[in-house]
């Protein structure tokens, strides 16, 4: 705390001095160039820029609806685009086999044979199941797709045969969105009691400090298990979906309100705060002005250290089963479904989810850490 | 049925007297180490002067080996069921009837109120003390019948709202009455591992724990503990009349048995059974057949029955050589996973004046693409079916029989969503505003919601298939997890449309009878539990079935049957009942049913049938299969 | 520091009483109780006779009475050491839960040291070499170690031990050395099993301390005392260890109240796939089950565990930076 304190102190004496030796260059300006220096930052930002725009258009992306159950092609594994066929014949627009199922006799296992007769190519902008995109737009145009009777698996099916390619995107937005909505949440509750705390100190400050930490020191499980069981099993898939991020969000605010509120106190003593108190400014212009301003760069940073611990989060109370129920579709509901002994050995594609969702906590990762080497732009 | 009973009883008697009389017996080789230090009285001193003959399923095997298996935590149902069913009788080894075990035969009055039973002499406890009329007194006159116990009198004993009365002729000579015909007490009393394979406890051992015998003990918490058959484990000195006795109880890691030297059955060359000298009883916590699935493949099983998924069998299958085991498909007995429990006492008029209408129930039926829930669920290994009752069950087994049971099984189940509109067309269930659902015949809003209990992705994933089906015909249906308690007092409340029942079930008039006609006020009664109830009490409580409906005649049918004193009459009277479910069906709407169940089996594991039902512990598989004479082949 | 001490201490007591009353509550929210979750079971399974015993075995467990009596006795029980039997098992909690002590703890230790250990020697790497090729290659390791889902890494462990030895190496021991007295022979068994939970959990932990390691030391190396003593001419190894390395380490011990939920309760999952016989596991179908007296007293320990962890951390620091004692 007092660490912090010290280099508040000084940051804001260098950003005095600094913007003496150089106007042109705004803070905001210094901390972008920083941050765009951190190349794996760079990337992870681009990275899940386009995570959340497939998500918003997954409708668009998705060749297949995600809840459609192509009994004929149950555990099939991705039988992708093809440049190449059979007979060496190069094609310009790839295309997929046709496929015909059949049971192993001996082991009950569906295999799965391309007919080489059978080609449908890739197509463009064709019609296939009905979506919407963020609720309002209403089509029925996929970016690509193959014709009917023709099927695309990209990714192949899972167990009750699904497309697991659609079924990625669709879990994206569910798991994307539970980690933004979550980590607003724990914004909005942590950053106020942080603040207040911080700055008005005292008896509030030292009964919001036991209130955390015993929240803090509950263990987590008990506490999700509890949380997840009180949500009863009746409601409708999209107010679990609620349930569930705020669950989330309940569960580590505290952290978030501890982190401000040290970052408060030490800004309190900071000469612009007292220069601000002398100048008869009231607390809240103090707090809104003042403490919030300077506070959030690093909110935000904390913030976006949060999120993949909410994917996460989501995935555990997923394998837990208390999280996200069809049919509605989360990452954690797909990763469920791959946590079979046979999924590892025999059907590795249903495992798919799972790469996207380790790359989605990567980029998180690098973008918190440019993020927050780009927070203090005068640091080394 | 009786009939038969006995003759299989005199058989087995006439068996045992000219095939074995002469005979001496041979023993393990460890027991018979014990013999000659000293340790253990003779074999023929432990075996009964006339033990009880298994056929071996394949040939006579040798002793020794330590079986090892996985069970869930807590329940431990699978150890259980292969050490602790030794009832008043037992089922087939096909479940095609009961066979003597510990009755050695029985005698029925003319109308069925009284029966004298005759236990086998010379069954001993595990510690060598004589079992007796007293062991199973004990239980009746100490434990249910005293109110310090708190415990009560199992299903059967209660006959027309009064207790049985038991005396004792001798100390292997039972006579049971009751206040009505009953019978079928025996075979219902001897049903998995409790009924009567719970009630025989120990009367020497348990007396130390009974406050009545015993002024040091102040509550019946440790009796009970050594009662409650989840609990026995920890108790390593309670005597058992099962083949293995607990040695080591690890809770949630392990369970270890080793053989009573006192078990009271040989096989047909004279050799105290069982063969195998141990089990070694992993329990596991977590998803349980995923460390089946694993120790299966890696060959550290050496016979599993429960816990192994069905979606896991191609997997353990294209490992069956490398892990030098073999799978044996046994059948899941059910004859539907799940069942659609249609509620006839409803909140809602509207709803149940559908329920009714047997053109609305038709059309639910045929509109389910069943065969696309075989595929998705079941690996496509499972019988697409209507609620009927499994085909070996016994009144089936004639010819009449199995034409009714083929009619029944295959009644509406055939898919055909344009019957399933044309039938919601003809009752005025269509659709009046045009938003794609079907409205009632007042043009209110139909939408019906299928619930069942959460926890069981199997019954989920059909019943989600199942929406689309009802959906894609114009029904707007929901889905809904309720917990027991919810659904026990929504039931009542009559809020629950359609219950998807998640387990299997016994079948005729042994086990539930009441899941085919309305005679109990339990979750599992068919139509609701206010109809149940209504015919429970004798129309004191409960609501009565609409008046003249498929309802009324179907307990009316049942209550035929279950007075029959006749296995011929019975049956008639069975297939008379079912007829109704035919003829005004479907009354219950059945999914997929008779799903195989693989029960993984080392190559050199020896004797294991190849038929079992393994899911109602009613049928007490693997117990029923006879675990004493499985064996090692050394070879 | 006595002050302080007696201060930290008086705010321990209702800490407690508080966790064990939302321990309780939070058992007591779900609807039903372990009695109906039985039935239900019993039910399903065929055994219709033990829905009749409903109300017996509920009065059997206590479970018939309200809610602050239940409380009340339960707490005057846990006071006197008493902490009632499990409904599941009939066994006594302390049974239980001493039972599994030995595992947990064997488990926990060796992930703590492993993962403190790696993590703060690749994280002081990684902060001395910052940007470098290695500190990126750490970087992205230990980001994927932050991204794995624990089910997986378990999962996929136990697999691939399979198919490297042949064996399936779920639990912490193969069954023929359970409930047996202590062996060399046992002792490798232990050890064969123990690697693959270890190294499940170490993967995220040590990520987790890694980061906070890098992120501490490379904010201590920015200081200018830092560049004091370099200017002074210490040597870069004095300055990184004796000085930076000291005060990067506080947030880390400010962080052990948490280390030590996590060491209790953060590797649930991992000791679920694993089918360890662990706490964890038995909280868990505890809390599944509802069984009530054996989830509450898991419960309530963890949480003295924790306020421990919490009141040692802060006196520990209190000690290392005396500013903290006056402020």
């Amino acid at each position: 705390m007092e660490i912090l304190r010290k280099t508040g102190n000084q940051t804001g004496a260098r950003i005095a001095r600094k913007e003496d030796e150089a106007k042109v260059v705004s803070v905001r300006r210094l901390m972008w160039l920083r941050f765009k220096r951190n190349r794996l930052a760079v990337i992870g930002g681009i990275f899940l820029l386009l995570m959340y725009l497939a998500a918003i258009f997954a409708g668009f992306i998705a060749p297949n609806d995600p809840t459609m159950v192509h009994s004929q092609y149950v555990s099939m594994a991705p039988h992708g685009l093809n440049f190449v066929d059979t007979d060496g014949n190069f094609h310009l627009i790839p295309f997929v086999y046709g496929v015909k199922s059949a049971v192993d006799p001996a082991t009950f296992r569906k295999t799965f044979q391309i007919i080489p007769e059978e080609k449908y190519p890739l197509q463009f902008f064709v019609r296939g199941s009905e979506y919407t995109i963020l609720g309002i737009f209403r089509t029925d145009i996929h970016l690509f797709g193959v014709e009917e009777p023709g099927k695309l698996f990209l990714f192949g099916t899972d167990t009750q045969g699904r497309d697991i390619f659609s079924r990625v995107w669709f879990g994206a937005q569910v798991s994307l969105s539970v980690g933004l909505l979550g980590v607003f949440l724990t914004l909005v509750f942590g950053s106020i009691i942080g603040i207040a705390s911080g700055y008005i100190g005292g008896l509030f400050d030292d009964i919001i400090q036991r209130v955390i930490e015993l929240l803090m020191s509950f263990p987590q499980l008990p506490l999700w298990l509890a949380l997840a069981a009180l949500v009863p099993d009746n409601w409708p898939s999209d107010r679990i979906y609620f349930a569930i991020t705020i669950v989330l969000a309940i569960l580590s605010w505290g952290a978030l309100a501890r982190q401000t509120r040290s970052m408060v106190y030490a800004l309190r003593e900071a000469d612009f705060v007292t220069a601000a108190r002398y100048s008869n400014c009231s607390d809240w212009r103090i707090i809104t002005r003042h403490l919030l301003p300077n506070t959030m760069s690093h909110i935000i940073v904390i913030a976006t250290t949060a999120i993949p611990g909410m994917i996460l989060g989501e995935t555990a109370l997923s394998f837990l089963g208390l999280g996200i129920r069809s049919p509605l579709i989360s990452w954690g509901l797909l990763l469920t479904d791959a946590q079979h002994i046979r999924v590892l050995v025999q059907q590795p594609w249903i495992l798919t989810p799972a790469i996207f969702v380790i790359a989605t906590i990567i980029a998180f990762n690098f973008l918190g850490d440019g993020l927050r080497d780009a927070a203090d732009p005068f640091a080394k | 049925m009786m009939k038969r009973l006995l003759l299989i009883a005199l058989l087995v008697l006439a068996l045992s007297s000219t095939v074995i009389a002469q005979q001496t017996y041979n023993e393990a080789p460890a027991l018979a180490e014990k013999v000659a230090a000293g340790e253990l009285p003779p074999v023929e001193e432990r075996l009964p002067p006339e033990p009880l003959v298994i056929e071996p399923v394949e040939q006579v095997g040798e002793y020794g080996g330590t079986w090892r298996m996985l069970d869930q935590n807590n329940e431990l149902g699978f150890t259980l069921m292969t050490t602790g069913v030794e009832g008043f009788l037992k089922w087939n080894r096909d479940a095609s009837g009961f066979r003597p075990n510990v009755l050695e035969s029985w005698e029925w009055n003319d109308d069925a109120t009284e029966v004298t039973v005759h236990f086998r002499e010379g069954i001993r406890w595990s510690d060598g003390e004589p079992l007796t009329v007293d062991d199973y007194l004990f239980w009746w006159n100490d434990m249910v019948l005293d109110e310090t116990v708190p415990l009560d009198p199992a299903s059967g004993t209660v006959v027309g709202g009064e207790l049985m009365t038991l005396e004792k002729i001798d100390d292997y000579t039972l006579k049971f009455t009751f206040a009505a015909p009953n019978p079928l007490f025996l075979e219902a009393h001897s049903r998995g591992p409790w009924n009567s394979s719970q009630s025989l406890v120990p009367e020497h051992y348990m007396r130390q724990f009974h406050p009545r015998y015993n002024s040091e003990v102040t509550d019946t918490t440790e009796l009970m503990n050594r009662y409650n058959t989840s609990t026995r484990l920890h108790y390593p000195d309670m005597p058992t009349i099962g083949p293995w006795m607990v040695t080591n109880y690890v809770p949630d890691q392990l369970a270890t048995f080793t053989r009573n030297p006192y078990y009271w059955k040989v096989d047909t060359e004279g050799n105290q059974l069982p063969y195998i000298d141990n089990i070694q009883v992993e329990i596991a916590s977590g998803p349980v057949p995923e460390q089946v699935a694993l120790k299966a493949i890696a060959g550290e099983l050496d016979m599993q029955v429960r816990d192994v998924a069905l979606q896991d069998v191609p997997l353990i299958l294209e490992n069956a050589e490398a892990g030098n085991y073999r799978v044996i498909m046994w059948d899941r007995g059910d004859f539907a996973w799940p069942w659609l429990m249609l509620m006839y006492d409803l909140a809602d008029d509207g709803l149940e004046d559908l329920m009714y209408t047997q053109e609305f129930r038709q059309a639910l039926s045929v509109a389910i693409n069943r065969d696309r829930i075989n595929e998705v669920t079941a690996l496509g290994l499972a019988t697409p079916r209507q609620f009927s009752m499994l085909p070996q069950a016994e009144e089936f087994q004639s010819p009449e029989g199995q034409a009714l049971y083929e009619e029944w099984a295959n009644s509406y189940i055939e898919y055909d969503p344009e019957q399933a509109a044309s039938l919601l067309d003809s009752i005025g269930v269509v659709d009046t505003d045009g938003d794609g659902f079907r409205e009632r015949p007042d043009g209110t809003p139909l939408e019906l919601v299928v619930t069942t209990f959460p926890d069981n992705p199997k019954v989920d994933q059909t019943l989600e298939l199942l929406q689309q089906d009802w959906q894609a015909v114009g029904i707007k249906t929901a889905l809904n997890l309720m917990t027991w308690d919810e659904y026990t007092t929504a039931n009542q409340a009559g809020e629950v449309q359609i219950f998807a029942w998640p387990s299997a079930a016994g079948w005729g008039l042994l086990s539930a009878p009441t899941v085919w006609a309305p005679i109990e006020g339990v979750q599992w009664s068919m139509a609701g539990m206010n109809i149940g109830q209504y015919y429970q009490t004798g129309g004191a409580e409960g609501v009565p079935p609409r008046e003249g409906s498929m309802l009324e005649r179907l307990q009316e049918a049942y209550s035929r049957a279950v007075s029959a004193t006749t296995a011929e009459e019975r049956n008639a009277a069975l297939l008379a009942a079912y007829r109704i479910h035919i003829d005004e069906g479907p009354i219950t709407i059945g999914t997929i049913g008779q799903h195989p169940s693989p029960v993984v089996v080392r190559n050199n594991f020896r004797n294991v049938p190849e038929t079992g039902l393994v899911a109602s512990w009613d049928l007490g598989y693997p117990g029923t299969a006879d675990p004493e004479q499985f064996f090692f082949d050394q070879e | 520091m006595t002050r302080y001490i007696v201060r930290r201490l008086l705010q321990f007591i209702p800490s407690m009483i508080l966790i064990a009353f939302v321990g309780f509550v939070i058992m007591e929210l779900p609807p039903g109780d372990y009695v109906s979750n039985y039935i239900r079971a019993q039910a399903l399974a065929g055994n219709q006779d033990m829905v009749a015993q409903e109300a017996a075995l509920r009065q059997q467990f206590g479970l018939d009475q309200p809610f602050l009596i239940r409380f009340a006795n339960w707490t005057i029980n846990l006071i006197r050491g008493d902490f009632g039997i499990s409904l599941a098992t009939r066994m006594p909690v302390s049974e239980i839960i001493g039972s599994k002590l030995g595992a947990t703890v064997a488990v926990s230790l060796c992930v703590f040291i492993l993962s403190w250990a790696i993590g703060i020697a690749l994280g002081v790497y990684s902060a001395t070499h910052q940007y470098s090729k290695t500190d990126n290659f750490l970087t992205t390791i230990s980001f994927i170690g932050l991204g794995l889902p624990d089910f997986l890494i378990a999962l996929a462990f136990l697999v691939l031990a399979w198919q490297l030895t042949g064996q399936v190496l779920t639990g912490l021991q193969s069954p023929e050395f359970i409930g047996k007295p202590f062996s060399i022979p046992l002792l490798l068994d232990f050890l064969k099993h123990l690697w693959i939970p270890v190294t499940a959990v170490v993967v995220t932990g040590m990520a987790w301390v890694m980061r906070v390691m890098r992120g501490n030391l490379l904010n201590e190396l920015g200081k200018n005392y830092v560049t004091a003593l370099r200017a002074k001419g210490v040597p870069e190894r004095t300055v990184i260890w004796k000085h930076a390395f000291r005060n990067a380490l506080h947030p880390l011990i400010g962080a052990l109240s948490q280390t030590l939920a996590f060491l209790v309760n953060g590797f649930v999952i991992t000791s679920v796939v694993l089918d360890l016989p662990t706490i964890q596991v038995t909280y868990l179908d505890a809390t599944q089950a509802q069984d009530l007296f054996l989830a509450g007293t898991i419960l309530t320990l963890i949480g003295f565990l924790v306020l421990l962890g919490t009141l040692v951390s802060d006196l520990l620091l209190a000690w290392l930076d005396p500013r903290i004692r006056f402020s």
